[in-house]
């Protein structure tokens, strides 16, 4: 039921665009395919909690082609339609990159003595964007929020993320700007709005909502949550952030050239 | 008569491609897993930077080196380049791009891990050992943590073994995935998370003594292929293709 929830929320996301200068049809396309498939990752990877912090022998589930076939399974099911196309250099990359952070990260979450790996969706959305970030390939994704709200400072918004979330917090759309820069070159932006979703609150929403204190007397509660935030006590009617998307629009054009 | 035909023609495009070279340029390599290895697969960075140097007209020559040893030869002029090498670990010359990053970390006694190092304040009264002469990263430096250098030249060795004796509370290592893989026998009691989204450009330093000629051919070939398809590119492609 709480994934039905997320995905719903997810999809009336998708499905709401609008604004700004409009990118080409298919900018557009090459847009919404990269920020549905980097979404999907971030839902499986909320999936597989129990998974990734479990003491199972097996993880292959969450590694290597596997990974990817368990993404697009999400993706089928969240958005109703087929996976697409990786017809585009920039989605290949994207699609190997998740495969590498989940390489990274396989010590971690091979390592029977810790319970809590800390790879939860965020993180792992972090990671994804830092790897990227360093390809030279024109091509930004992040995770975030307002500002004052934000817990990674390295995830603070850009000025044009504040004002695109500004227009648009009281009534959430795809925002797309087909003026936009990336590394001082031109470059598509984007920007999804993420609804907040029950899985959200485990960590962002009130003590009730923390599974730390799951089976605990109320006095007894911690304030803290699993990560070792302090909860910042949202409700699903909270604006959830949302994904940016940059891509220099040469980039775009360059089609198989790897 | 065969035999020495046969010879021939295996010498003959041998010694043909040698003339195309202007010369050989030495390239001592420091083990950097998984980049560069120091086993039957050498690693991928040798593969991408003998594809540079083969373009800037010379043939590459590969030297497997100790840090210590790399630099000396770096600096007497028995090699050209050394790599990858961090800046601040030693002053000298390097190409004018990085030729990749690693993510520094934590590593921490098992007991002690913590998983999500953008949570600072969690730092908070931490004695955390620091190797000397490597870039700290701004979430460690601003934070409540206790920095406690550990010098000398095997100051990653000493100081994970001070982090898994519980002696220090953890060890700021440049690149974690040096010390945390599956299987590490030495180890076992220690756990590494990293500072995602800051990086420690590792590069490839030059010769005092290396020709002029040699330099500009090589250096304005590697940023004609970085800008082309760097480093951390090529390896996805690699990986991809595997």
């Amino acid at each position: 039921m709480r994934h039905y929830i997320f995905s719903l929320f997810l999809c009336c996301s998708l499905n709401l665009q609008a604004q700004a200068v409009q990118p080409n049809e298919k900018a557009q396309a090459l847009l919404d395919d990269i920020t549905k498939i980097y979404m999907s990752s971030m839902v499986y990877i909320f999936q597989q909690q129990p998974l990734i912090n479990g003491n199972e022998q097996d993880k292959s589930a969450l590694f290597g082609d596997n990974l990817i076939a368990n993404i697009q399974d999400v993706y089928i099911k969240k958005y109703n339609e087929p996976f697409p196309l990786l017809d585009h250099e920039t989605k290949k990359l994207l699609v190997q990159t998740m495969v590498d952070v989940m390489n990274d990260n396989r010590a971690l979450i091979q390592d029977p003595e810790l319970e809590f790996k800390g790879i939860i969706p965020a993180v792992f959305a972090f990671q994804l964007s830092a790897q990227l970030s360093v390809k030279g390939v024109g091509l930004k994704i992040k995770f975030t929020r307002t500002s004052d709200d934000i817990r990674n400072v390295l995830n603070k918004p850009d000025q044009w993320e504040s004002n695109v979330m500004s227009k648009i917090i009281d009534n959430p759309k795809i925002y797309y700007d087909a003026n936009g820069t990336l590394n001082g070159k031109p470059a598509y932006r984007q920007f999804t709005p993420l609804p907040m979703a029950p899985y959200c609150l485990q960590c962002d929403g009130e003590p009730k909502h923390n599974p730390l204190n799951y089976g605990k007397p109320k006095k007894a509660w911690t304030t803290i949550d699993m990560t070792g935030f302090e909860m910042e006590n949202w409700t699903l009617t909270d604006f959830g952030g949302g994904v940016s998307l940059s891509v220099e629009k040469s980039n775009i054009d360059r089609e198989g050239t790897h | 008569m065969r035999n020495a035909l046969f010879a021939l023609a295996i010498i003959c495009p041998i010694l043909a491609s040698a003339q195309n070279y202007q010369g050989v340029v030495r390239i001592g390599l420091l083990e950097y897993p998984p980049h560069i290895v120091f086993d039957d697969d050498i690693g991928p960075l040798p593969g991408y930077m003998s594809k540079i140097v083969e373009g800037s007209g010379y043939q590459a020559k590969f030297i497997r080196m100790l840090p210590e040893r790399g630099l000396r030869e770096l600096n007497k002029g028995n090699i050209d380049f050394l790599m990858p090498l961090k800046t601040m670990e030693a002053k000298v010359s390097v190409l004018s791009l990085p030729i990749l990053h690693s993510v520094p970390g934590l590593c921490f006694k098992k007991d002690k891990f913590i998983p999500i190092l953008s949570a600072t304040h969690r730092f908070d009264d931490l004695i955390v050992g620091m190797p000397n002469g490597y870039y700290v990263v701004d979430a460690l430096a601003s934070s409540q943590a206790m920095l406690l250098e550990v010098k000398g030249d095997d100051a990653i060795s000493r100081g994970i073994d001070l982090t898994q004796r519980g002696r220090i509370d953890a060890f700021y290592h440049p690149n974690p995935s040096h010390v945390y893989y599956e299987g590490n026998p030495t180890y076992k009691e220690v756990a590494c998370s990293s500072f995602h989204g800051y990086f420690i450009a590792a590069n490839i330093a030059v010769s005092p003594k290396i020709k002029q000629q040699v330099l500009h051919a090589v250096e304005s070939q590697f940023v004609e292929q970085m800008q082309s398809e760097n480093y951390e590119l090529y390896l996805s492609r690699l990986r991809r293709n595997r």
